[in-house]
């Protein structure tokens, strides 16, 4: 085992360890427990044993172990930018619902003064 | 009502000679959409209350008096604390109409581009019962002073909706439309944003209820352009709608 290993592999065990218990104990979405979990398995097979990245990658054509694992990455990272692009929707929807209870509650009859909401903008 | 008459009502005929009974204007509620439009709001609600009471502002987040000047004018004022965008502030709108009973919900620009006499020729075709939406058209209508590149970018918005949408219409991103009451409660806008126009599209096309096109007049004036989105904007609601159908 080398240095980059004996530091890494602890570390990607505890987070791995963290999102099963997660998963197990209920807490937060399942689904994205399982998507870490998933990452963080993958992560330490492919550092304990960098040669089975590069049998794999051999099988599918790529060759090259290293490759393998940065297609990958990239796909994982785009898969990450579309899950916070819909968690961010899913918060900017609640927070429109709020803004408009707000107004709803508040209309200002013709020709009234308007009482002084606070500018967010100022 | 003689023509001198509804001269003197002023506003409700249109180009092409149609009027609302005072009962259906009544019931008629004008959903106005503003962001930092102190300077023009007062006029515009100025104008459409002379003919219609219910004018309802949607002040969506705005820095300066766009709030007390509508309501000066005569509006009700709903006040988003935080801008929220055009679409979240037309479905305030359209909720708050609903609550009040409004059986025609028209939905009007802030910046002085449309003309209250044009309301009349929408709103008419659903009080005669022969359709539940009318959504105006400046392309049958008539514009003044539009830029060429903004004419290519509604004419580009034209054609992708009917293409992706499968709805043939001649104006697609029109801020001036009617609803009757069914199909207000009907839409529901969650593109809080500029693509709202686009999702609208879709929701009619879905709702399967009886729409037309009623010819419009569109004042461009360098204020409109200026408030306008850019043309370059166009390539982001494009995102943020197929982002939309994507994910549903």
């Amino acid at each position: 085992m080398n240095g980059f290993q004996i530091v890494v592999l602890p570390i990607i065990t505890i987070l791995f360890i963290e999102r099963v218990v997660a998963l197990l104990r209920g807490r937060g979405l399942r689904r994205s427990a399982l998507f870490w979990a998933a990452i963080w398995l993958a992560a330490g097979v492919a550092i304990a044993w960098p040669g089975l990245t590069s049998s794999i990658a051999r099988m599918s054509g790529v060759n090259r172990g290293a490759d393998l694992v940065f297609y990958f990455a990239i796909l994982f990272m785009f898969a990450g930018f579309f899950m916070s692009y819909l968690r961010m929707r899913r918060l900017e929807s609640e927070i429109t619902q709020l803004v408009r209870h707000i107004a709803l509650t508040n209309p200002q009859r013709p020709g009234g003064s308007v009482s002084g909401v606070k500018d967010d903008h100022a | 009502m003689t023509d001198s008459e509804q001269q003197a009502a002023g506003t409700n005929a249109t180009t092409s000679g149609v009027f609302l009974p005072d009962d259906v204007c009544r019931r008629v509620f004008v959903i106005i959409p503003a962001f930092n439009e102190a300077s023009r709001v007062s006029d515009v609600v100025g104008n459409v209350v002379q003919a219609y009471e219910n004018v309802i502002v949607i002040d969506d987040g705005s820095r300066d008096e766009t709030a007390s000047a509508a309501a000066k004018a005569g509006a009700t004022v709903l006040r988003h604390v935080i801008n929220r965008g055009q679409g979240a502030a037309l479905q305030t709108g359209i909720d708050y109409a609903l609550r009040c009973g409004a059986e025609f919900v028209v939905t009007f620009d802030s910046d002085g581009q449309h003309r209250v006499e044009d309301i009349a020729a929408l709103v008419h075709p659903i009080a005669q019962g022969d359709w539940e939406i009318s959504l105006g058209s400046r392309f049958l209508g008539d514009v003044e002073d539009l830029p060429n590149s903004r004419r290519a970018v509604l004419k580009g918005g034209v054609l992708f909706t009917r293409l992706v949408s499968r709805v043939k219409i001649t104006d697609a991103h029109n801020g001036l439309r009617a609803f009757s009451h069914k199909a207000a409660s009907k839409i529901r806008i969650t593109l809080d944003r500029m693509a709202h126009a686009s999702e609208l599209i879709d929701q009619i096309r879905d709702s399967q209820l009886p729409f037309g096109e009623v010819p419009v007049r569109i004042r461009y004036t360098d204020y409109s352009i200026e408030k306008g989105q850019s043309s370059l904007s166009a390539i982001r609601i494009l995102f943020h709608y197929l982002l939309k159908r994507l994910t549903g």
